[in-house]
């Protein structure tokens, strides 16, 4: 990225989170996070996209200071804060704030609304006892709630309400960054939109910093600036919103995009999808090389002993794969052989599903970027 | 409040053992939950209909009445709090008229269900290889080897890998796809005539996701069985479902072949669910479209038609009168004061 | 979903706030009305005892030892002549009073160092919990009966080492459900807020433990006046020339052949109040339980 530390607000280098095995293990630990680099700027909203384990929500929490990194640097506006003591870190954490993906389990059921979205100012000292009354029902007007409801138990909500009451608890500290972690996928889908919207309206009005975290590369496209995606723990591919979507490079993602189902039918007749096969991979034991490798159809002789490095291949659009390494080029052409010959190969790693992949289908994908 | 939605199948079809015949046929079906609040309407008057070979979809939102309607088709709703009326008729017979031995006979055997959680819907102490030959020994009484022998074929047919080393495994040995293909095959073991499957694929990973749909599809033709497939999210089964009927609030509001709904769309429900939904094969506009307001609580259902505190184009005989399902083609009908078009 | 069900369930009473909820529930369950009119009556009576006691609960008739039951003595005399009725009244606000007292001052240690272990988990959590475990390894009459000897008869002796001991219980259901609930959003909601760990202990996860400590504190207090009674019996607790319904047993037993009213009526009165609170207790448990909410039973 050509832009330097002044246009990034939170920023991780090299960032690794491992969790251990076991409590008393001494074996490294699962990583979640595997050293990876990322720059969210003032102003824009990230998306970040990955199946379930692959890290995601980790990589949130770790740019929050909720979870300690166990290698690599945390910054936020340009100050390190990946393993600070709570009490150092609390001019920090007014600054950014979390949205969750359970409406249900995100408030605490013995508060009312009102004191929970107040609790918050109190704490970074925006308002007292006495003037918070106002402030929540601003707050509550400003997510679209009626403010009469201050006075109300998270129970009397439905799923889409305490979603914005979330949301507002989170604006209450007058945050510069919000992380949310999938937040509308726990709500119904006429719902959904509207908590899409409420985001899209908030970052407009008071130009927020967002880190969207979703699984659904659909709701994705409609708020973010750019998109990264997370496959078990590393950044595969990272680009602008337009480029991921009309130009997916990483197999991975062409893969995410073909899997979003359609709301659409014009024939009488059922058909078939064409889906890729194989399992997501254990984090407890992933594949060598480029985790993707094993369900990859284009997977060639160096994706299983070397990890891709993420590349800048054209202006914002980085990727990891050894597809578009300057000297892998002139392998391109070969895909569909190459993934022919691995049929039949034993699986690496958790999954044990040997992959019968549609190499047509793939190939007219990546007809697009040839 | 009468419902007049429980009129009859539109045309009888073929006779009832070949493709095309009547295979499951629910007739005004109520369900009411005795709640300390009061009493529950979760499904208010529902008919509709599976015919042999065919994919049914049911698709609504949480509290819709959706998984009620489907539990309620094997007799599985907790007698005690539920109360459950109107006609289920399995290739003709009713399934409440039946005793506890023969509806045990059909569950399983005829009948089979496939529920959402992959990761509780399997026992965690047996064997894989056990519980997928289960079906197998109560209803078709073979000894445990043949069981298992069998149960290794279904895993092989769910396209597990070396299935004779993982029917010895356990469930968490496995992946949440794999547990959900493992409950497939345990749900296909007897062959039945109708899968019900319960929001499956919902619990799974995206990928996951249309491997799963696409492998129970493949299996229910190949057994040239039925299936009746529950979902909330109607892209999931716009390429799988012969038919669909969507359902709000304990009632169906517009029901068609699956290439009339998405295409044309009659009921505003519907139309606000399609468009709401953000989709990759349209540009992306700045905002979505949104249904606005909540769903209702069902102990305090709105008055007239459930959906038109949120309608755009209520008028007001719809807040008075809740509007008789209505066929506007021979496949396509919805329950709708206004004519409306997509 | 299905995991944040229970946690809703878990944590969230039916309707409107806890009180409201619990005493929607109570009315739900038979056995828990009966416990808690049981409880309520016996309470009025002990506090009502100076009102409506026919007689001084001290004072002596040595005319009338040991008198059967009466038109002026409804329950007859004891052993000095003293109104056993008003004796009974008088020893309920003894007993219930040790029982509640005990009860209070064990959750009073007990809850905290649940929160702390629960909450904080890792080397605090174990440290405490093995403090825990040693208390339990006592058996806890054994104690108190030694803690009574050695610091000498009475009954706030009774009650101070029934706190000693009390505590472990409350300790670890406290700890059990601050596990959970420190493993739900909102907690972390309040973390990434800045809310310091005191607060959070005492706002966000104290008040979602509430549930199982009522049951607790429920069952305990039946308990504990079992206890007061049996100390009473073995005579280290309450002294003469107090009454308590453990004392009054304790004497009425020498005359069980003469006059067995004066020993059957303190007898009768711990089992009403002991089976009261375990009642209230268990229909409370069920009133809480998440699987039965939403539904009559």
């Amino acid at each position: 990225m050509a832009d330097t530390n002044s246009g990034a607000l939170v920023e991780a280098e090299s960032l690794s989170v491992h969790f251990p095995r076991h409590r008393s293990a001494t074996r490294p630990g699962i990583a979640a996070v595997d050293r990876i680099d990322l720059k969210i700027h003032r102003g824009e909203i990230l998306g970040l996209v990955g199946e379930s384990g692959c890290g995601k929500s980790t990589l949130a929490r770790t740019l929050l200071g909720l979870i300690e990194p166990s290698g690599g640097v945390v910054r936020f506006g340009g100050d390190s804060i990946g393993n600070l003591p709570e009490r150092q870190m609390r001019p920090y954490r007014r600054r950014m704030q979390i949205v969750f993906q359970d409406p249900y389990s995100s408030l605490n059921p013995r508060m009312r609304i009102g004191e929970t979205i107040a609790e918050a100012m109190f704490i970074h000292g925006h308002a007292t006892k006495s003037d918070a009354a106002p402030l929540v029902a601003d707050l509550l007007k400003l997510v679209g709630l009626d403010p009469a409801m201050a006075g109300r138990f998270p129970h009397e909500f439905s799923g889409g309400q305490r979603q914005r009451i979330g949301i507002a608890r989170a604006l209450a500290v007058r945050p510069e960054f919000i992380a949310c972690d999938e937040p509308v996928s726990a709500l119904d889908v006429s719902i959904q939109a509207q908590i899409v919207n409420l985001l899209h309206d908030l970052r407009e009005k008071m130009g927020l910093t967002f880190l969207f975290v979703s699984h659904d590369l659909a709701v994705v496209r409609h708020i973010s600036d750019r998109v990264a995606i997370m496959y078990l723990g590393r950044i595969v591919e990272i680009a602008p919103k337009e480029r991921v979507y009309d130009e997916p490079l990483h197999p991975y993602t062409q893969a995410l995009l073909l899997a979003v189902p359609v709301p659409t039918r014009t024939s009488q007749k059922r058909s078939a999808r064409k889906v890729m096969q194989g399992e997501v991979p254990s984090p407890l034991n992933p594949p060598s090389g480029c985790h993707f490798h094993p369900r990859c159809p284009h997977a060639f002789a160096p994706c299983a002993l070397k990890q891709p490095p993420l590349r800048e291949v054209a202006t914002g659009h980085f990727v990891a794969c050894h597809l578009y390494e300057p000297q892998q080029r002139s392998a391109e052409p070969d895909h569909a052989e190459d993934s022919a010959r691995r049929e039949g190969q034993t699986p690496h790693g958790g999954g044990s599903q040997v992959m019968s992949t549609n190499p047509g289908q793939m190939i007219e994908r990546s007809g697009e970027y040839r | 409040m009468s419902t007049v939605d429980a009129t009859t199948a539109i045309d009888k079809g073929p006779p009832n053992d070949r493709p095309g015949g009547l295979l499951l046929d629910v007739r005004d079906l109520r369900i009411t939950f005795s709640t300390r609040q009061g009493d529950v309407n979760a499904v208010n008057g529902v008919s509709f209909d599976v015919r042999r070979g065919e994919i049914v979809a049911i698709v609504g939102e949480s509290g819709c009445g959706k998984s009620a309607t489907a539990l309620s088709l094997l007799r599985l709703i907790p007698e005690l709090p539920g109360r459950v009326t109107g006609q289920i008729l399995f290739e003709g017979d009713d399934l409440y008229k039946m005793s506890t031995a023969e509806i045990q006979a059909i569950r399983g055997d005829r009948i089979a269900m496939i529920f959402q959680e992959p990761m509780t819907s399997l026992n965690p102490v047996h064997t894989i290889g056990r519980q997928v030959g289960e079906p197998l020994r109560v209803h078709r009484g073979a000894s445990a080897d043949d069981a298992l022998a069998r149960a290794a074929e279904l895993l092989g047919g769910v396209n597990i890998s070396e299935p004779e080393i993982r029917i010895r495994n356990y469930p968490h040995q496995f992946s949440g796809g794999m547990r959900q293909r493992v409950t497939i095959a345990m749900g296909m073991g007897c062959k039945p005539d109708l899968i019900i499957a319960d929001e499956p694929t919902t619990a799974l990973d995206v990928t996951i996701q249309a491997q799963v749909l696409e492998l129970l599809c493949q299996q229910v033709d190949n057994n040239h069985s039925s299936m009746l497939i529950i979902t909330h999210n109607l892209g999931v089964v716009a390429q799988y479902a012969d038919r669909v009927f969507v359902m709000y609030a304990g009632r169906i509001v517009e029901s068609a072949m699956a290439h009339e709904l998405y295409s044309d769309p009659r009921h505003p429900y519907t139309m606000g669910l399609l468009s709401s939904v953000p989709r990759l094969d349209q540009r992306a506009t700045e905002r979505l479209a949104e249904i606005a307001g909540q769903p209702p609580d069902p102990l305090k259902l709105p008055p007239g038609c459930p959906f038109q505190p949120r309608c755009p184009r209520a008028i007001d005989r719809c807040r008075v009168e809740m509007p008789p399902l209505e066929a506007v083609s021979q496949t396509h009908k919805r329950a709708c004061w206004v004519d409306a078009h997509g | 979903m299905a995991i944040t069900d229970v946690a809703e369930k878990l944590l969230v009473p039916p309707s409107g706030g806890t009180f409201a909820a619990l005493a929607s529930s109570i009315r739900r369950h038979r056995l828990a009305s009966v416990g808690l009119i049981v409880i309520v009556v016996l309470c009025l009576l002990a506090l009502l005892a100076p009102l409506i006691a026919p007689f001084d609960p001290y004072h002596q008739d040595l005319y009338a030892v040991l008198s059967p039951p009466s038109a002026q003595h409804w329950l007859g005399t004891d052993n000095l002549g003293r109104d056993l009725l008003s004796r009974i009244l008088y020893g309920a606000r003894v007993s219930l009073m040790t029982g509640l007292l005990c009860t209070f001052l064990a959750a009073a240690i007990g809850v905290p160092i649940g929160l702390l272990a629960g909450y904080t988990g890792g080397a605090m959590d174990a440290i405490l919990m093995r403090v825990t475990d040693a208390f339990l390894c006592f058996p806890p009459l054994i104690f108190i009966l030694a803690m009574s000897a050695a610091l000498g008869p009475g009954l706030s002796n009774v009650i101070l080492s029934f706190a000693l001991f009390g505590w472990t219980g409350f300790a670890r259901i406290v700890r059990g459900q601050a596990l959970l609930v420190r493993e739900l959003p909102f907690i972390e909601a309040a973390r990434a807020t800045g809310v310091s760990r005191f607060r959070i202990m005492w706002r966000h996860v104290f008040p979602n433990t509430l549930a199982p400590i009522i049951v607790a504190i429920s069952i305990t207090v039946g308990g504990a006046i079992l206890v007061e009674s049996g100390i009473s019996f073995l005579g280290l607790g309450v002294q003469p020339p107090t009454a308590s319904w453990g004392k009054e047993l304790r004497v009425g037993f020498t005359y069980l052949e003469v006059v067995p009213l004066f020993s059957l009526a303190p007898g009768l009165m711990i089992s009403l109040a002991v089976l009261g609170f375990n009642f209230l207790g268990d229909g409370l448990r069920d009133a809480l339980d998440p699987r039965l909410n939403g539904f009559d039973r």
